[in-house]
């Protein structure tokens, strides 16, 4: 069949082949193993990584709110120079960039030896040019054009794009020689969130060194690969209405004589897919401020006013009355009802105070509603007029009816969202809190002595039912429960990235919506629930605000004003939800202003700013005129 | 007459009776699948985790390939080798027809129109084309006798080859190019062409390639082996791949730095470490130890294909399983060769270890019809010949 020696043949020249990997291999691993170490060491090829462009990040039409500009930049490579060129090239740059000699010392003291430090970013021509005409004068000072990261928008949109800055030392620690001194790490917002899309991948270039390490060869090998740009759920426009609102809610609050804090938020969500519209907090910062090298007390300015603060993500807040749909929802869902009254058209008058048992060491106590007139009053009418007494009375049958949980409301309020983060993509989320009896018990124990009352009361839950209390809320945990408690049930993973685009405009990839889960809620219950937050709006605590809007009509919401601290009845935060068009809702507005007074004087103005735009961008006034006459 | 039929039916039925399958030829192609997936997830995982991808996306593709490379294989095996004999003009012409279909409408990657994408997956008709070739050849090839073949069935033989070896030429793909002229040469030599008839064929090859090389059609050849032979001095570009690969190899000493251990592998650029340099991996991991077992699965694999070939029943199998062995053999040695600096940079994978479909799948359909020409091999002794 086959002639033997031709099998032999070809088997003996196989073998060879296999014979002569072998060996070459043994060559290189065993052989020559000292020889490759010592290649190894004498790095022969010394890899040089090149730093992609970074992504662009661009609100939901496209408009760039962070992108990058090039920078004529001062850089010194400590490789090039000796330790006594260094001093002198301290004492002349000092002279040539104004600045103190200290201050040149500790930039080029805070880089490794070896690498290039960058001493001045945007430096003047004249600046450049003196250094690049009289080269010998300033050894291993070179000028680059460097991209710097941009934020043409300044504050707006600040927090949650976020901020750059230079690598840290875990960051050196994780990526080792790959970093350069004018990299930059994500560091907040969506520039943290998305870092590792933005940044793109190193490129490198590899040289030939010789022994004495001056370069033989230079070849670039491997491009870097620029960062996706990230495409934001935010709308510029809205975000503009957003933050000129809730500055004119701080300086309205101060015109009604109170005393805010400066501290307000607000964000608008869409209740039919999770995405964040825009999202706004005050104090702000400017991102741009991080870019050069941001002095100390500049910094500490940030720090001390909470600047850097999302407030919408990591701020809790008594959420106040705006809490109150929970209750209602849970009445109506639950079947439990004020004394005497059986079903949402059932009324009664209303008492002015109630009396809970056992709170404190058994002894009643006795609350207060907000208005002691509120008259006779069915369900809706307690949600228009905000009347504590009706919700309290719910709660005291929750807490006398022993087939129910104790915790019911509670619960109904963590499955819409409350006591845990949304899981928006933005980092740092603050989880809230949602007090029940476990909650109080694993405080105590866990710290006896900073939580000292270990026990559950009515009074608890008659608090936490008008939303005060031990009660927390982020605003974006508020926005994302109203959105469930009016789109029928789909609590939503609020996100503010919507997709990813690469350098020639192909979409890369999506961040499609998703549901945390679905509430099971009726219908008639939703709809219901629309049109009492409709009625707020028409004849309810908000009507006053809203009675010359030409789109009141489309418009539902609640007012929520949280009292801080149990004995000083002055300081409120006002928190007003909007929800429009309330017959199939799409926004979701949450504003909220740290002891800024009464949600329907402060917080409802502003919030109707936002959703008129939002309604008729065309033609709809993009300032309140009674906020605008307020603030001058 | 009744019971000659029945007997020669009888004989024919025992003739082609399946055998005791190759364990040891199966028992090598499952230990390479898993040490493919092992090593594909050391050299992308860490990578991956860096850009915030999924780390075990490439393993887990991996293992899907080599799931279905088995079955592949398990069905060539079933494949009587008859049957493939009477079909081989189709798989040569389907063979060619893809390529040229690739040429048309393939995607560019790396320079090179190889792929196209099928149902969303890609493929490279290039790997099918190369166990076309073999089974076509084997069927030509078949009816010829030792040391009397015509010369108009050498030339046959050479337009078969030559039809796919310039559409991959177009592409190009130098290393598939290499391998099908390589294993067509090995096919007419086991087939019994005359001395005279080789040396001639191998001068006129040479004149051919001089004559291409003077003329310029080779630039991209010629940079390939001027950055092999010169690596040091020569740009970087082409070098940098086999330099780094060697400095990974060579880190890894006698007994390697250790499974998923490789900094080479994991932090220093490596392009294509997943797919051509896999070897790199294994070197720099398994040091010399790991990478001596894995030449020698290959070895006990061609050993075992050798075996098949002085087994088989006809000249056909015999032809076929020299082919596929040639093939495996070659694509070996050009492929660790290039890892290890002693051959060029072609871009070709390394036989069930590289990552990619294309190659695991036709690679375990060739080893699986070698496989089936086993399982019927001549049950008669005195018809196999002898060998060492």
């Amino acid at each position: 069949m086959i002639n033997p020696w031709r099998l032999a043949a070809l088997g003996l020249g196989f073998l060879a082949l296999f014979v002569m990997l072998t060996v070459r291999l043994w060559f290189l691993q065993v052989a020559a193993v000292e020889e490759n170490v010592e290649k190894a060491s004498a790095n022969q090829i010394q890899i040089v990584y090149q730093q992609p462009a970074r992504g662009e990040i661009r609100d939901i039409n496209g408009t760039v709110l962070a992108g990058s500009r090039p920078s004529q930049t001062l850089q010194l490579d400590r490789a090039a120079v000796t330790l006594e060129q260094e001093e002198e090239l301290v004492q002349k740059l000092s002279v040539l960039l104004s600045v103190e000699q200290s201050e040149i010392r500790n930039l080029i003291n805070s880089a490794r030896s070896g690498t290039v430090v960058t001493l001045a970013r945007d430096i003047s021509d004249e600046v450049a040019f003196e250094i690049q005409e009289f080269k010998e004068d300033y050894p291993g000072v070179d000028v680059a054009l460097i991209p710097v990261r941009t934020y043409p928008f300044g504050t707006l949109a600040a927090h949650t794009l976020g901020y750059t800055g230079r690598a840290t030392e875990a960051d050196l620690e994780r990526y080792g020689d790959r970093v350069k001194t004018d990299e930059v790490f994500g560091r907040a917002g969506v520039e943290r969130q998305y870092d590792n899309v933005l940044r793109g991948t190193q490129g490198a270039e590899v040289f030939t060194v010789s022994a004495d390490r001056s370069v033989m060869q230079f070849t670039e090998e491997v491009s870097p690969q620029p960062g996706w740009n990230v495409v934001m759920t935010i709308d510029l426009e809205v975000s503009q209405i957003l933050k000129q609102a809730l500055l004119d809610a701080v300086v309205l609050s101060e015109a009604l004589g109170e005393s805010p804090t400066g501290k307000a938020a607000g964000l608008v969500l869409d209740a039919t897919d999770g995405s964040i519209v825009a999202m706004e907090s005050i104090p702000d910062y400017n991102p741009n401020a991080f870019v050069g090298s941001l002095s100390a007390e500049e910094f500490e300015v940030i720090q001390e006013n909470n600047a850097l603060l999302n407030l919408n993500v990591r701020g809790t807040f008594a959420p106040g009355s705006t809490f109150k749909v929970v209750p209602y929802v849970v009445a109506v869902e639950e079947d439990v009802w004020p004394e005497g009254l059986d079903g949402p058209d059932d009324g009664k008058e209303l008492l002015p105070r109630l009396e809970f048992p056992s709170f404190g060491e058994g002894s009643p106590q006795v609350f207060t509603d907000w208005n002691p007139n509120h008259g006779w009053t069915d369900l809706h009418g307690a949600l228009e007029k905000s009347a504590d007494v009706y919700f309290w009375e719910v709660a005291l049958g929750v807490w006398e009816d022993n087939s129910l949980d104790e915790s019911i409301i509670q619960n109904w309020a963590r499955d819409l969202g409350y006591g845990a983060p949304t899981g928006i993509d933005l980092p740092g989320e603050a989880a809230g809190i949602m007090p029940d009896r476990e909650w109080r018990e694993r405080l105590h124990e866990q710290n006896p002595v900073a939580f000292p009352n270990g026990e559950w009361y009515g009074g608890d839950l008659m608090n936490t039912v008008i939303g005060q209390g031990d009660l927390a809320s982020t605003p974006l945990q508020m926005a994302v429960s109203y959105a469930a408690l009016v789109n029928g049930g789909t609590v939503w993973r609020p996100r503010v990235v919507d997709h990813f685009v690469d350098n020639d405009g192909n979409v890369v990839d999506r961040r499609e919506p998703a549901a945390v889960r679905k509430v099971d809620i009726a219908e008639e219950t939703v709809q219901m629930l629309r049109e009492d937050l409709a009625g707020v709006v028409r004849r309810g605590t908000a009507a006053a605000v809203f009675a010359n809007s030409p789109y009141r009509l489309a418009i539902g919401g609640k007012t929520g004003t949280a009292q801080i601290g149990a004995f000083d009845d002055d300081v409120d935060t006002a928190w007003f939800t909007g929800v429009a068009p309330i017959v199939s809702p799409k926004y979701i507005v949450v504003i909220v202003v740290e002891e800024g007074g009464g949600g329907s004087a402060v917080a409802a103005p502003a919030v109707r700013t936002v959703l008129e735009y939002l309604l008729d961008p065309a033609t709809a006034p993009r300032r309140n005129p009674e906020i605008e006459a307020a603030a001058g | 007459m009744t019971s000659a039929v029945i007997r020669g039916r009888g004989l024919t039925a025992s003739a082609y009776e399946a055998r005791r399958p190759d364990f040891i030829l199966t028992g090598a192609l499952m230990l390479l699948g898993v040490l493919s997936v092992l090593m594909i997830y050391s050299a992308s995982a860490p990578r991956a985790e860096l850009l915030g991808a999924d780390p075990a996306a490439d393993a887990q593709k991996q293992a899907v390939i080599v799931f279905v490379g088995l079955v592949v294989y398990g069905v060539g095996s079933l494949i009587e080798h008859r049957t493939v004999h009477t079909v081989a003009p189709v798989m040569y012409v389907g063979a060619v027809g893809a390529l040229m279909a690739v040429l048309l409408w393939g995607s560019e990657v790396n320079n090179a129109v190889s792929w196209f994408s099928v149902f969303g997956f890609q493929f490279q008709p290039s790997e099918w084309a190369k166990p076309a070739v073999i089974v076509m050849l084997a069927a030509l090839l078949a009816p010829a006798v030792e040391n009397k073949i015509e010369w108009r069935r050498v030339l046959t033989a050479l337009g078969l080859m030559g039809v796919p070896v310039a559409l991959i030429a177009a592409q190009p793909d130098l290393g598939t190019l290499l391998v099908v002229a390589v294993l067509s040469a090995v096919m007419l030599f086991a087939a019994g062409a005359s001395i005279r008839q080789l040396s001639l064929l191998l001068g006129s090859g040479g004149l051919i390639t001089w004559f291409a090389y003077n003329q310029g059609w080779l630039r991209l050849v010629e940079e390939r082996i001027d950055a092999w032979l010169n690596p040091e001095q020569n740009a970087l570009a082409l070098a940098f791949q086999p330099l780094q690969s060697q400095i990974a190899i060579g880190s890894g000493g006698f007994s390697g730095r250790g499974l998923f251990e490789g900094t080479q592998t994991n932090l220093a650029f490596i392009p294509e470490q997943t797919t051509d340099f896999i070897f790199t991996a294994v070197g720099e991991q398994l040091g010399f130890i790991g990478g001596t077992l894995v030449i020698g699965i290959y070895a006990v694999i061609v050993w075992r294909l050798l075996r098949t070939a002085a087994a088989a029943e006809d000249r056909f199998g015999m032809l076929v399983a020299i082919g596929v062995a040639s093939m495996l053999t070659f694509h070996v040695f050009v492929n660790v060769g290039m890892t290890l600096g002693i051959m060029p940079v072609t871009g070709i994978p390394l036989p069930f270890l590289s990552a990619g479909g294309s190659s695991f799948t036709a690679m375990a359909f060739a080893l699986g019809l070698t496989h089936s020409i086993w399982l019927y091999r001549s049950k008669v002794p005195a018809r196999r010949p002898t060998i060492g």
